[in-house]
């Protein structure tokens, strides 16, 4: 479809929206615009901006994995268990590795469930979801665990880029932004300028026509769900890095989140759209949202109906933009997206 | 009247695995599984559940989703929940009738509201089906979190008899699951408004082109799903007299599963209601069952995992006969919509 000419002006849309937020933020609150508040922005956005990416490449190919949480739940339990049972000293590398090992399996699982079964992603997602979930909670365990390996406590307390605030705390860019930053240009870069990522924009664009064009449709689709997988898994692990436990109970809830963020980045369901750019801008939205409702005054419990809201905006915004209006959509007999499916 | 005859052999299969497991499960534990409390209970249980999948299952057949429907429930029995408590302190004990009624008309405003907005979004916007109910899903979660403060409202007396009331020892609540899922079943399948939505699910180029009202249609739909939505919120309501925004949150998934245990097929223009009836007393025979046999804590996440591991193996299974399903429904129903396009265009 007409990709290039349409996602620039849905970023730059997205960008003026975080800035303008920011703008008005730093108004109420002069805290808003230091390197204190800027790089505790970026660490907040770390867990959620990985699960958004991955969430973005299976919306590329024209599905929906709604199993990612669960995905990082268990490679991160997982990865702790294993670590406390066998190997407590592990390098962080090795735990880092095994968490991503355990994301692309699941995600595999996931990526053979969709192509084999040619039912809704959707809704296979939705049952890998449970399966995932139950399996961890019923068979591995249910305790929150509070003595997490200790390379995982000595990586939280690393930063870079310290610099002295005004009042002479020292406040440095936690590690972490630095892996999903680099993860963001990794994925930025095969998106743009490989074969592979192109085929992801070709299946999920037109997927007969890129059947046509050679392109191997099931083994792109699977490479989409592993990849998010792996993401899934890197995210659960550093969440957990994070807060210094691993607790089998936390992530899956909170998908709306990370949906939205992914959407709000101009990522259509139908597929072959989106940028990794717009969702990292999306995901700034979302977080900065969730920060400075208070500062703003506005009550926590209005925060889920500002995210209700700014989704249902953020999935009209790119419907307005391309003047999609309804004689078109009933000239191409194709305004209502079916579950799961791209246009075929 | 083949696409009849296919679904048919389904409906067999589905009732002989309900007698199957009902049968098992009865010899293994007669005295507490054939129990008339345990039967009871299972009636109860199931109604919500059963009208969240009825719910679910109107919008499938028209290849959307509604992942908004335990939110439009349970909305409507926090609104319901607070007006009510506002007007006990007037109303005296013989009112009961009066603030039942009043109750009902109210949550079903409050779903219809619910379901007309989501409709609202799809039809007329041209929003996705899954990403508007998923925002809806948040706003209405979001608007009962407002309402409540987040938390459990308690005390509505007056509206219990509506939950723990029995007609000739039956729970009202499974009478008026039955009772809806018949007229769904009628309006379905003997009413113009069905024939419109099956075609529409399966060929939607056909049934636009063939002059229907593609708009008022969705809109219908979504607003059903809506209603069915917020007599479940209702029932529970007086069920567990109390209302917050938590509750059920693994139903959406629930419903879901039991649509497609049920025969609907999730790419739409397939399916009978009476198969998520039957579908809804398989899963309470086997949730039933697994309590009886893991009586452990943590048989909830077994159960999740089973669910999960369900759905899966019934699209494995169903795989094989829905494309072979959806082709012959299509070409039956094509050749109606060819018609119906003539009659259009005379």
């Amino acid at each position: 479809m007409s990709l290039p000419s349409n996602f620039p002006r849905h970023e730059v849309i997205v960008l003026v929206a975080v800035i303008l937020l920011a703008v008005v933020v730093g108004s109420f609150n002069s805290g808003f615009f230091t390197f204190f508040n800027i790089f505790s922005l970026l660490k907040n956005s770390t867990v959620i901006g990985l699960f958004a990416i991955g969430f973005f490449l299976v919306l590329v190919v024209g599905g929906l994995d709604v199993s990612f949480a669960a995905i990082g739940v268990v490679g991160m339990y997982g990865t702790v268990k294993l670590a406390l049972a066998y190997y407590p000293d592990a390098p962080f590398v090795l735990l880092f590795a095994v968490s991503a090992l355990i994301g692309a399996g699941l995600g595999l699982i996931n990526g053979l469930l969709v192509t084999r079964l040619r039912a809704p992603s959707l809704i296979v997602t939705l049952g890998t979801l449970s399966l995932f979930r139950g399996f961890l909670l019923y068979f591995v365990g249910t305790d929150t665990i509070r003595q997490v390996p200790r390379a995982m406590t000595e990586f939280n307390r690393i930063n870079v880029f310290v610099v002295t605030a005004d009042n002479g705390a020292q406040v440095g860019l936690h590690i972490s932004v630095v892996f999903f930053l680099v993860i963001v240009a990794i994925v930025f870069l095969v998106l743009r300028y490989t074969t592979l990522g192109r085929s992801l924009y070709a299946v999920g664009g037109n997927p007969v026509a890129a059947r046509r064009m050679g392109i191997n449709v099931e083994a792109i689709e699977t490479f989409a769900y592993c990849a998010a997988g792996t993401l899934a898994g890197i995210a659960g692990f550093f969440s957990a890095v994070r807060l210094r436990l691993a607790n089998p109970q936390t992530l899956t809830g909170s998908e709306l989140d990370v949906i939205a963020a992914a959407v709000l980045g101009g990522a259509a369901i139908t597929g072959g759209k989106g940028s990794v750019i717009g969702v990292f801008l999306g995901v700034l939205l979302i977080v900065i949202t969730n920060n400075s409702l208070i500062i703003l005054g506005i009550p926590a419990t209005w925060q889920k109906v500002a995210i209700g809201v700014l989704l249902l905006v953020a999935i009209g915004l790119p419907l307005l933009a391309r003047g999609r209006t309804t004689a078109s959509r009933l000239a191409t007999g194709g305004g209502l997206v079916r579950v799961g499916e791209g246009p075929s | 009247m083949r696409l009849l005859q296919s679904v048919d052999s389904r409906l067999a299969t589905l009732l002989l695995a309900a007698a199957l497991i009902a049968g098992t499960l009865g010899a293994m534990r007669p005295d507490t599984f054939l129990s008339p409390l345990n039967i009871n209970s299972m009636l109860l249980q199931s109604s919500v559940i059963g009208l969240l999948s009825l719910a679910v299952a109107v919008t499938m057949l028209t290849g959307g989703i509604d992942l908004s429907i335990n939110a439009t429930a349970n909305l409507t029995s926090i609104v319901v929940a607070i007006v009510l408590s506002s007007l006990v302190p007037a109303g005296g004990g013989n009112a009961a009738i009066a603030i039942t009624f009043l109750a009902l008309v109210i949550g079903l405003l409050v779903g219809l509201a619910c379901g007309l907005f989501n409709g609202f979004l799809i039809a007329i916007l041209g929003y996705s089906p899954i990403l508007a109910t998923l925002g809806t899903m948040t706003l209405f979660v979001g608007i009962g979190t407002v309402l409540t403060g987040g938390n459990t409202l308690f005390g509505i007396s007056a509206f219990a008899a509506f939950g723990r009331g029995s007609v000739f020892d039956i729970p009202l609540p499974a009478i008026i699951f039955l009772l809806a899922a018949l007229v769904l079943s009628l309006l379905l399948e003997a009413r113009r408004f069905g024939f419109y939505l099956y075609l529409y699910g399966s060929n939607e180029a056909a049934t636009r082109f063939s002059g229907i009202n593609v708009r008022t249609l969705i809109l219908s739909v979504y607003a059903v799903s809506g209603a069915l939505s917020a007599v479940a919120g209702l029932i529970n309501l007086g069920v567990t007299n109390s209302a917050n925004v938590d509750f059920g949150a693994s139903y959406v998934l629930l419903a879901i599963l039991i649509s497609v245990l049920g025969g609907i097929s999730p790419s739409g223009g397939a399916g009978r209601m009476i198969g998520v009836v039957l579908a809804v007393l398989i899963l309470q025979f086997l949730s039933t069952g697994l309590n009886l046999v893991f009586q452990s804590s943590g048989s909830n996440f077994l159960k999740e995992f089973a669910w999960g591991a369900t759905l899966l193996v019934v699209l494995a299974v169903g795989g094989r006969r829905y494309p072979w399903l959806s082709r012959a429904a299509s070409a039956h129903e094509r050749t109606h919509a060819a018609k119906a396009g003539s009659a259009a265009q005379p």
